[in-house]
């Protein structure tokens, strides 16, 4: 369902040039839970990045059920993001000045649906991540770990083709990672939506169904569990 | 949630700042209110001025008069100026006039042959038809008018004290007649007057038009008629023209609207184009600080534009976002603004505004008083909030441009 071939992206700094990634290519199956893995600068965020089409590749190719989305144009890729694609953050990156149930429904009011469509797919998702009476929060008021359960639910709301999750739970402690991680592989079951993380956490490449590890913007190894 | 909820709870997040930048509007609205309201109320008290006083809006002279005025040429009269009447008050704009007779004259203070002697102004003029061009029930503050055929005069209050006269006190004028001969008249006070220009009321004084034209040798004759046109019925230039053109006397006629009489009327139409440039000028000013506060904004809240952008946010979505968010703060500090210049300039307009009166003293030759009416008109209160949401609009829409530039990765990358 996703194939990405031949992918190189060199970001200049000054003088410097630093290779991020080096013709790197991958089917992803609909479905699957996968992290692409690796230390720091190996690319992973990079290649989640293009994935979801905030990013742009110097040269390959992406395409998502057989279509291109290398070369749409700014606005396209935007609807494009908005329409199947949902993103999970490190730092969740909640709006503050909207409650819980305002942040999961934004993303339903981009998409155009209707108020009360709205209203009843946010607060069956908030339900569903656990976070039952605390709609009416906002960010500020709730702890790191509702916050990402928040985040989740406003990815997962709108039933993405793809979720992107950037380091979920690295601005988590080990137990509250866990359970976000649960959640996640739960939803991902449920939803048969595909999740892709890109992380260095090994918690979560212990949850992955199968585990890409990259090293200086080349895969180094690609298994299936 | 609607983009424009957004943008109203944003403006929440640092109230102090949204405060500052609203501020910043309503100090240029508060001020550009009251500035127009300010020259309105000039712009109104001098036209009327110069109407009641010195040009009419248009005035009717011996042609020759206008030439060689510095002389005081007396002899240059209009005779059978009651016929001349007749074809002024058939035209549909005008709605009074007034022939009269200006006579310079000096008064002797302790008898005829005393040296010390007060320069003054007569004005005769026809009380019972003048009643209805100026205005004496404002400016008749003690006495009555003087019968026709008699020798009262009411004279100015600041006259009378520098004659140290009271009412019932009479005043000797000597001055130079139609004839080129010298007179003089011994007028009794019947009534002071207030007039709102001080240089004029230290040296006014109105008789009765045929005692003048007999003091002056002037028979049948006036030295001007003044016109009072209604403006919503057509210009003073346009009335001037017509007049020009159907009036007809033994004598050669000037009939001149008051801009073409006096220059500094035609330059307050100049000034007024003025104050609109620096009316957009305070606003541009105001809205440096919307600007600035736009663009901090945007540089705080970049992780919420990558987020937004990554949820699949447009940039001209993002673009409305700050921009409805900058637009609020104004449209608020405009309204508040407004309605405190309203506030001020409608009580001035009722009390009169004399801040500056020492300094308006030296302003007779233009028709100005001391003391200041501000006018509130649609220019000085909706065109006011019109400008200012322009010109605001404009200032806040191209930081908020920048929102829209800026791809999600750079901004999560930056956040």
């Amino acid at each position: 369902m996703i194939s990405v071939k031949d992918l190189f992206k060199t970001y200049v700094a000054g003088d410097t040039e630093v290779k991020a990634l080096r013709g790197v290519s991958l089917e992803i199956e609909r479905g699957e839970f996968i992290s692409i893995a690796g230390p720091s600068g190996s690319g992973k965020t990079t290649m989640l990045n293009i994935i979801g089409c905030i990013d742009s590749a110097d040269s390959g190719d992406i395409t998502i059920n057989g279509e291109s989305v290398m070369d749409l144009k700014r606005d396209a890729q935007a609807a494009f993001r908005r329409d199947y694609l949902g993103f999970v953050f490190q730092s969740y990156n909640l709006i503050p000045v909207l409650t819980a149930f305002e942040n999961v429904a934004f993303s339903l009011n981009l998409m155009g649906v209707d108020d009360a469509e709205t209203k009843e797919r946010s607060m069956a998702i908030l339900k569903e991540v656990g976070l039952e009476g605390m709609e009416n929060r906002r960010p500020g008021k709730l702890s790191g770990g509702q916050q990402q359960r928040v985040a989740i639910a406003r990815a997962i709301v709108k039933n993405p083709e793809i979720l992107l999750a950037d380091e979920p739970t690295a601005n988590l402690d080990s137990n509250t990672g866990k359970e976000i991680l649960e959640l996640m592989k739960e939803l991902n079951e449920k939803h048969q939506s595909t999740f892709i993380f890109a992380t260095h956490d090994p918690m979560v490449m212990d949850f992955a169904g199968r585990l890409v590890q990259l090293h200086d913007g080349e895969i180094q190894s690609d298994e299936r569990r | 949630m609607k983009i424009y909820k957004i943008a109203l709870r944003n403006i929440a997040r640092n109230k102090r700042r949204s405060l500052l930048s609203g501020t910043a509007i309503a100090i240029a609205g508060f001020a550009i209110v009251f500035l127009f309201g300010f020259l309105a109320g000039m712009t109104k008290d001098m036209e009327q001025n110069l109407w009641t006083y010195m040009t009419g809006a248009v005035r009717v002279r011996h042609s020759d008069f206008d030439k060689y005025e510095r002389l005081n040429p007396m002899h240059l009269a209009i005779p059978d100026y009651e016929s001349l009447l007749e074809t002024i008050e058939a035209d549909p704009a005008v709605t009074a006039a007034s022939p009269r007779i200006n006579f310079p004259g000096r008064v002797p203070i302790g008898g005829i042959g005393s040296d010390e002697k007060v320069n003054v102004m007569g004005m005769g003029v026809d009380f019972v038809r003048e009643a209805s061009y100026q205005d004496y029930g404002r400016t008749l503050v003690e006495g009555c008018l003087p019968e026709a055929g008699t020798r009262e005069a009411v004279i100015g209050r600041a006259l009378a004290e520098k004659l140290g006269i009271g009412m019932g006190g009479k005043f000797t004028v000597l001055s130079q007649s139609g004839s080129r001969g010298s007179n003089a008249f011994t007028f009794t006070v019947v009534g002071m007057i207030s007039l709102p220009m001080p240089g004029l009321e230290k040296v006014m004084f109105q008789v009765p038009l045929d005692t003048a034209q007999r003091f002056l040798w002037l028979p049948g004759q006036v030295q001007e008629i003044l016109i009072k046109v209604n403006e919503k019925v057509d210009s003073p230039k346009a009335v001037a023209a017509r007049l020009g053109e159907l009036l007809s006397s033994d004598v050669p006629l000037n009939v001149w609207d008051y801009k073409e009489i006096n220059g500094m009327a035609a330059m307050i139409d100049l000034a007024v184009k003025i104050y609109d440039i620096i009316g957009i000028i305070f606003f541009l000013l105001a809205s440096t600080v919307i600007i600035n506060t736009t663009i901090m904004v945007i540089f705080e809240r970049m992780k919420e534009i990558g987020t937004l952008g990554a949820m699949g946010m447009t940039g001209r979505q993002l673009v409305k976002l700050f921009f409805l968010e900058a637009l609020f703060i104004s449209i608020v500090g405009a309204l508040v603004g407004i309605a405190f210049g309203i506030a001020l300039t409608g009580y001035l307009g009722v009390v009169g505004f004399d801040a500056m009166a020492k300094a308006m003293e030296g302003m007779d030759n233009m028709g100005i008083g001391t003391v200041i009416y501000p006018v509130l008109n649609f220019k000085s209160t909706v065109m006011v909030f019109i400008y200012s949401l322009a010109v605001t609009a404009l200032a806040t829409w191209w930081p908020s441009r920048r929102a829209a530039k800026i791809t999600p990765v750079e901004a999560l990358r930056h956040a």
